[in-house]
């Protein structure tokens, strides 16, 4: 299957099920052929922060699935720079090997993918 | 107009601009001269009288359209708009996203 | 782009968030009639997350308010638009059809007139063949 799409993630990763939604079908399409690359944004980033322990919650630790990404080829992965500076969070504190880039910069390479969703 | 050029990206915003981060995102991540269609609860960002801070800046340097049905339910029929922002109605939402060779919503 | 303006396109949808709780399933659908007025092709709505409970045929809604779920079988048997739901996101809201249904063990189906259930596949498959994707709904 030749296409191509950009995943955006944009919400944290437990109060809702926007998180879990999007890795799964961003897990999904990559299986099936699609090339798929994602990049984190806003609250987004909180998903790929690691030491992440829902157990207590009952919700479903979905997080460990993102380290299939570079597996299923999923890539480039990007993170927003000014998201994770407003958070606080530094680049070491990624569970993932992901690009730390600019938001000039994301919105251009945005811009070379045909389609881009947020789920 | 190349293949990536700004102006053949629409940006599609359904949240109020008061409640989310969504077009301040949308603004951030798109390039000027891009289009953004205001939908849904995000209507209320065309308006001339609300406060969308410093998104205003980056709203000035976009194409900025509002849909009509969504405008007219929230607003009444003669709101008062920021100035250069088009109406559109369900036909022309089409026509935006058969014009643009690229469509994001920032949700 | 390789087509001049005004021909017709292949649209494709996403509908995330669930109906009457968001408006986004109102919006798909106004955008659906208006763009198939236009001779455009929707080759598929993918209704993902809460936006599978369009789908629940047993939607009982006052009389002076809109049917979303009648609404959208109508569009899909007057004008054959493929409304595709995901089996992930609808099993776990109870959004189930025969098939399934004798495949669970569960006692009952609920999936209305005109929707199919299908897999995260028939995403990426509107993503290869539409000239445009419009996603609608989700966030907050």
């Amino acid at each position: 299957m030749s296409a191509r799409m950009l995943v955006v993630h944009r919400r944290p990763p437990y109060g809702t099920s926007h998180a879990q939604d999007a890795m799964e079908a961003v897990l999904a399409s990559a299986a099936l052929g699609v090339e798929v690359a994602v990049a984190f944004v806003d609250d987004g980033v909180w998903q790929i922060v690691a030491g992440q322990h829902p157990g207590d919650t009952g919700l479903k630790d979905f997080v460990p699935a993102f380290r299939l990404l570079p597996e299923l080829d999923v890539g480039p992965i990007w993170v927003e720079r000014e998201s994770l500076q407003r958070r606080g969070i530094g680049a070491r504190q990624l569970l993932l090997p992901a690009q730390v880039i600019g938001a000039r910069a994301l919105a251009r390479r945005l811009d070379l993918y045909p389609v881009v969703i947020e789920l | 107009m190349t293949a990536d050029a700004a102006a053949d990206t629409l940006h599609i915003v359904s949240r109020s601009p008061l409640a989310t981060d969504a077009l301040a995102t949308c603004l951030r991540l798109s390039r000027a001269g891009s289009s953004v269609l205001l939908i849904e609860d995000a209507v209320y960002a065309a308006l001339a009288t609300v406060d969308v801070g410093r998104s205003l800046r980056a709203l000035a340097r976009r194409r900025v359209l509002v849909l009509g049905p969504d405008l007219l339910a929230r607003c009444g029929s003669s709101p008062v708009l920021r100035p250069g922002v088009t109406v559109v109605d369900d036909g022309g939402f089409v026509d935006l996203v058969c014009d643009h060779a690229r469509v994001r919503s920032w949700l | 782009m390789s087509t001049p303006a005004g021909s017709p396109r292949t649209l494709g949808l996403v509908v995330l968030s669930g109906p009457y709780q968001h408006q986004s399933a109102d919006t798909a659908l106004r955008f659906v009639r208006a763009a198939l007025a236009r001779g455009h092709r929707v080759s598929r709505v993918f209704f993902y997350a809460d936006g599978v409970h369009v789908a629940n045929r047993l939607a009982v809604v006052p009389a002076d308010d809109r049917d979303l779920q009648r609404a959208w079988s109508t569009l899909a048997s007057e004008h054959g638009v493929d409304l595709a739901v995901c089996v992930a996101a609808a099993l776990r809201r109870g959004v189930i059809d025969a098939a399934e249904a004798a495949r669970h063990g569960r006692d009952a189906d609920n999936l209305a007139p005109g929707f199919r259930i299908t897999g995260l596949g028939a995403l990426a498959e509107m993503v290869r063949d539409a000239d445009r994707v419009v996603v609608l709904g989700g966030g907050g």
